[in-house]
């Protein structure tokens, strides 16, 4: 019965973050910083991961935030708040590097070939410096990928809302990047479930 | 918390960060509600003082020098140069701090246009009574009417939507702490 219930109500970090955005909407300063202190590190991982220097990743932060201060309002799906965050992370570190934010057109060869394939198996890695290491050997698109789904355990359609890719692409490039990511756990000698 | 929440801080709190960097940014961050003028801002903010200023000036006049006009008339030209004179003042205070506070002075922008739109209906509603011309006086109701319900409409718009979000912060309250307890009675199983 229980176990019943836990399924049908929100979890409770979602239900935090709608009562953030709310109060937030409700103008409380408070929250603001709240919002701000929860979330600074795991955005600052993610600018990391996409933009060069720690300088650059810093400065996109800051921007981050003023857009979120001035778009806060606007946001009517409180629980989306982790995906319009990052979209909003991403959008800005894209603008800082100068390249088009249209996503590459799809290989559909390569998504053809994803059906029927297991999935490469990383289910759990054994610790984060490990992964953290590894994810730096791979390239922008699949790190990118990979930094959303371990750092926030991002479905397919959530990270195909941050980057604004279909979600076939999304599944693709999560097959492709978790290949690659066990390619070189494996040459790094690290053991894996 | 869950596992992954717990992977995702672990990974977080790998990157590492230059105390130089974290420290500019944090001042940035507490900085940040403060926006600095640019240059454009900055001329709209003077011409902007100016015309109030000429504004309060011109009021000021009317209400000190014609006095062939009713005391009513003369009092609502010398609140008039009263708010033209807080004009200046707001945008006198912002240009010599340099920076515009995104919070605080749009309020006060806020309630300064909420004061003048009182001022103008009440004193259209008031004037309209001691004109002995029917029609003016008719069509300055009117004006003041619209003004009125439009000020109206939008405060008790601002207030439900308020009411709005306060009941569904308290049905999250609700809902957070029985999600925590059903959290919690599925970890002890």
């Amino acid at each position: 019965m229980v176990g019943g219930v836990g399924k049908q109500l929100k979890d409770a970090q979602t239900i935090r973050n709608e009562l953030l955005v709310l109060r937030c909407q409700q103008g409380e300063s408070a929250a603001i910083q709240e919002l701000i202190d929860t979330w600074e590190r795991r955005l600052f991982y993610y600018l990391r991961r996409l933009l060069e220097n720690e300088e650059e990743a810093w400065d996109a932060l800051q921007e981050v935030w003023l857009k979120v201060m001035r778009e806060i309002r606007g946001l009517r799906q409180a629980a989306a708040l982790p995906t319009w965050l990052y979209r909003i992370a991403r959008n800005t570190a894209i603008s800082r590097l100068r390249v088009s934010s249209r996503e590459a057109p799809v290989d559909e060869d390569q998504l053809e070939s994803t059906d029927g394939q297991d999935d490469p198996g990383i289910q759990s890695v054994i610790d984060a410096s490990m992964l953290h290491h590894a994810l730096q050997k791979l390239s922008l698109p699949h790190r990118e990928a990979l930094t959303l789904h371990f750092l926030e355990d991002m479905k397919v359609d959530q990270i195909a809302e941050v980057i604004g890719a279909p979600p076939g692409t999304v599944k693709a490039r999560l097959f492709y990047a978790k290949r690659a990511l066990r390619q070189v756990l494996e040459q790094e000698g690290v053991a894996y479930v | 918390m869950s596992e992954e929440r717990r992977l995702g801080d672990a990974l977080a709190a790998q990157e590492p960060m230059s105390p130089r960097l974290r420290e500019k940014y944090d001042q940035e961050i507490k900085n940040m509600l403060e926006k600095r003028l640019n240059r454009i801002q900055k001329v709209m903010i003077w011409f902007s003082a100016l015309m109030a200023a000429a504004m309060a000036g011109g009021f000021g006049w009317l209400a000190v020098t014609v006095t062939d006009l009713p005391t009513l008339a003369r009092s609502t030209f010398a609140v008039g140069a009263a708010f033209a004179l807080a004009w200046v003042g707001m945008m006198v205070r912002i240009r010599r701090k340099g920076t515009i506070h995104l919070i605080f002075d749009e309020n006060a922008q806020g309630g300064w246009a909420y004061g003048v739109t009182l001022l103008v209906v009440i004193s259209l509603l008031l004037l309209a009574g001691e004109n002995p011309d029917a029609t003016r006086s008719v069509f300055m109701v009117v004006s003041g009417l619209v003004f009125f319900l439009g000020g109206c409409l939008s405060l008790l718009l601002a207030r439900i939507q308020q009411s709005e979000m306060r009941t569904r912060e308290k049905m999250l309250e609700i809902e957070f702490r029985l999600a925590e307890l059903t959290e919690a009675v599925v970890r002890q199983r």
